[in-house]
């Protein structure tokens, strides 16, 4: 009978292999928020050469005529106009990559590099325009929560209060009612206004009574964005995780959550004529005589602005736990 | 795969004594700043003549190269005079700090222990206050501090006089909203043909801007002028100083204005939100109808501490910098 006997063994601790790690080019997804600020929002155009700001007027209403005339003369009234101007600026960032690599590199750095820009791009846009409705807008806030707090967590009169000033203000609704079906479970829809939330404020939102899901429309959700999370009366809601939440705000120390409730006409986004948002490639030729680097980046000249304030209202408020 | 870039950028300017930031969009790595007016041929003692940081040091720190007698000496700049990396993007409330006491007098005093005293002209929150909930997580600019030489006050200068309170927090608040205009809290409104508004922060509105205001009605008695809820004004007059704007609203037939009580629970505050500008009294006035346009106000840079021995001089100091940025 043979035996083997082996004196000498070449394990990994001995002889290691020469590429201890296997980069796979099939690259995970970069998880994004929903980009919700600028649905419904107007989009204008600066003709370039003609400066940097941008306005856009209005009539206010005339006064009515509510006395008979007899005959003798009387005195015109004055008509009076609002003007709504917004500034554009310039916004960017770019990385730049070198030729060498440590080890291995399997993906392709500059498509990821270029849908990584295109998202920062829009994830900008997005934050400049809640931080314009922050500062800019009237609020309301959440009272008669359970929490106790200044604002409070999301309560049915509050929401009713918001609808009812916006339609005080005579603000035209953004969505149009869907009329009930014979389904189990499903509710019709009213005419709305759009609310831009947080996706923290969803547990306190699908407490509400009379609160539907967009699972439950009509036509089941068909149609419907991937933001959305459902109707509340006249209101429904779209939740963002970059949904617009103020550190530190509330009474009792906490987080207050704004909710952008809108109409037509509310809100607009001015880009710059000859100046399209868009990629910024540079390739290794024009970065040294020895082509070691290229950049890419991304450029945006544009304002966020409250085309009428009469047709916006932000609601605050805490949540319940 | 790394990439090696630098740059310099260098300036001049004359100190008016307070905080100067220096606007850098790409990250700071070293700054050099140079006090001219200190550098003279017979230097006096304890003139500070340089400062120096880089990227690695204490945000607020830094070395500066003072005069003496004898020569010259480098030692650490005091914790938080020298140089700070600024975004005024970002704007998290600073810590909780307690309050003793906020007082009823016409201009409130709040008390807390003297190494938290803001610096006049901050921006303050106030946080659950015994006795002065009506101001719960409402912003203030701050006043004077020590009027009452306690050692351990400031003003809320431009609050509506309130009951006195105890035992609450507040926290600064580094910057304004980003954005321009900004909606304001009311602290008062007079009862006048030309209603002049006070606010609770130091305002930035234009004669010729539109606002519409914002008044709920919590009581029978607050915020009262109920008549003035949605009525939209334009802004006739602007004093900075006082906080105040002057509107053309008769107010004078109206309930007064008057603010709620601890009592009275949660409430929405009044408020006067900017929806436009009337050109015909700015282009009167000669202000700048564009000056109401919506923008962003936020910037990036190195601010220098202002006053006597730091890096942003004492008033009338010319100061050159020179910021330098590189990154691999």
């Amino acid at each position: 009978m043979l035996t083997w006997s082996i004196k000498v063994l070449n394990l990994p601790n001995t002889l290691p292999p020469q590429v201890q790690n296997y980069y796979d080019d099939v690259l995970i997804s970069t998880n994004h928020p929903s980009l919700i600020m600028g649905i419904g929002a107007e989009e204008s155009s600066l003709k370039a050469k003609n400066g940097s700001t941008f306005t856009r007027s209005r009539y206010e209403k005339l006064p009515m005529g509510l006395v008979p005339l007899t005959g003798a003369p009387t005195n015109g009234v004055q008509a009076k106009r609002i003007d709504v101007s917004a500034t554009v600026q310039y916004y960017g960032l770019f990385q730049a990559v070198n030729q060498q690599i440590e080890l291995n590199n399997s993906d392709s750095v500059l498509n990821s590099l270029a849908q990584l820009n295109g998202l920062s791009m829009r994830m900008s846009e997005d934050k400049l325009m809640s931080d314009m409705l922050e500062a800019s807008t009237g609020f309301i806030n959440c009272t008669g929560g359970s929490n106790g707090d200044l604002p409070s967590n999301l309560t049915e009169s509050s929401i009713m209060e918001a609808i009812s000033a916006l339609r005080q203000n005579d603000a035209p609704m953004l969505m149009i009612g869907e009329e009930g079906r014979d389904a189990f479970g499903t509710a019709p829809t009213f005419d709305a206004y759009v609310v831009k939330a947080n996706t923290r404020v969803i547990p306190d939102l699908s407490n509400l009574t009379d609160f539907v899901p967009k699972w439950n429309y009509p036509r089941g959700g068909e149609g419907c964005l991937p933001s959305e999370e459902g109707s509340f009366r006249n209101s429904r809601w779209l939740v963002s995780s970059a949904g617009t939440v103020t550190p530190q705000a509330s009474g009792m120390g906490r987080d207050v959550y704004s909710n952008y409730i809108h109409g037509t006409e509310a809100i607009g986004t001015i880009r710059q004529d000859n100046f399209s948002s868009g990629l910024r490639y540079r390739p290794p030729m024009y970065s040294d005589p020895l082509f070691q680097n290229y950049t890419i980046g991304w450029v945006a000249a544009l304002v966020p602005y409250v085309v009428n304030e009469l047709n916006i209202l932000k609601l605050r408020c805490t949540l319940s736990n | 795969m790394s990439v090696s870039f630098s740059g310099q950028n260098s300036g001049r300017f004359v100190s008016d004594g307070t905080n100067k930031l220096i606007p850098i969009q790409s990250t700071v790595s070293t700054v050099e700043v140079f006090n001219a007016t200190k550098a003279t041929i017979v230097p006096a003692a304890g003139d500070v003549v340089s400062f120096y940081w880089q990227e690695g040091m204490a945000n607020g720190g830094g070395f500066k190269e003072t005069n003496l007698v004898t020569g010259t000496v480098v030692s650490p700049i005091a914790a938080n005079q020298g140089f700070f990396l600024t975004d005024t993007s970002v704007n998290n409330p600073g810590p909780l700090t307690a309050i003793t006491t906020i007082s009823a007098d016409p201009i409130p005093l709040v008390e807390t222990a003297e190494a938290n005293l803001p610096v006049p002209g901050s921006i303050v929150r106030i946080y659950d206050t015994l006795g002065a909930l009506q101001i719960s997580s409402i912003d203030f600019t701050t006043g004077a501090v020590d009027p009452d030489g306690a050692d351990s006050t400031f003003e809320l200068v431009h609050s509506a006089q309130i009951a006195a309170g105890t035992t609450g927090n507040f926290a600064v608040i580094p910057y304004n909203p980003m954005f321009y205009p900004r909606n304001r809290y009311i602290s008062s409104i007079s009862q006048a043909t030309e209603a002049v508004v006070k606010f609770t922060v130091q305002h930035d509105y234009a004669i010729g801007q539109k606002i519409q205001f914002i008044i709920p009605n919590v009581t029978t008695a607050a915020f009262g002028m109920t008549a003035l809820n949605d009525v939209v004004a334009s802004v006739i007059d602007v004093d900075l100083a006082a906080n105040t704007i002057t509107v053309d609203v008769d107010t004078s037939a109206m309930t007064a204005f008057a603010w709620p009580l601890t009592a009275n629970g949660r409430f929405t505050f009044a408020q006067v939100v900017p929806i436009g500008g009337d050109n015909a009294p700015a282009l009167n006035s000669g202000t700048n109808p564009l000056a109401y346009a919506t923008r962003n106000t936020a910037q990036k840079g190195i601010l220098l501490k202002g006053g006597v021995g730091n890096p942003g001089g004492a008033a009338n100091d010319i100061i050159y910098w020179r910021v330098g940025s590189s990154f691999n």
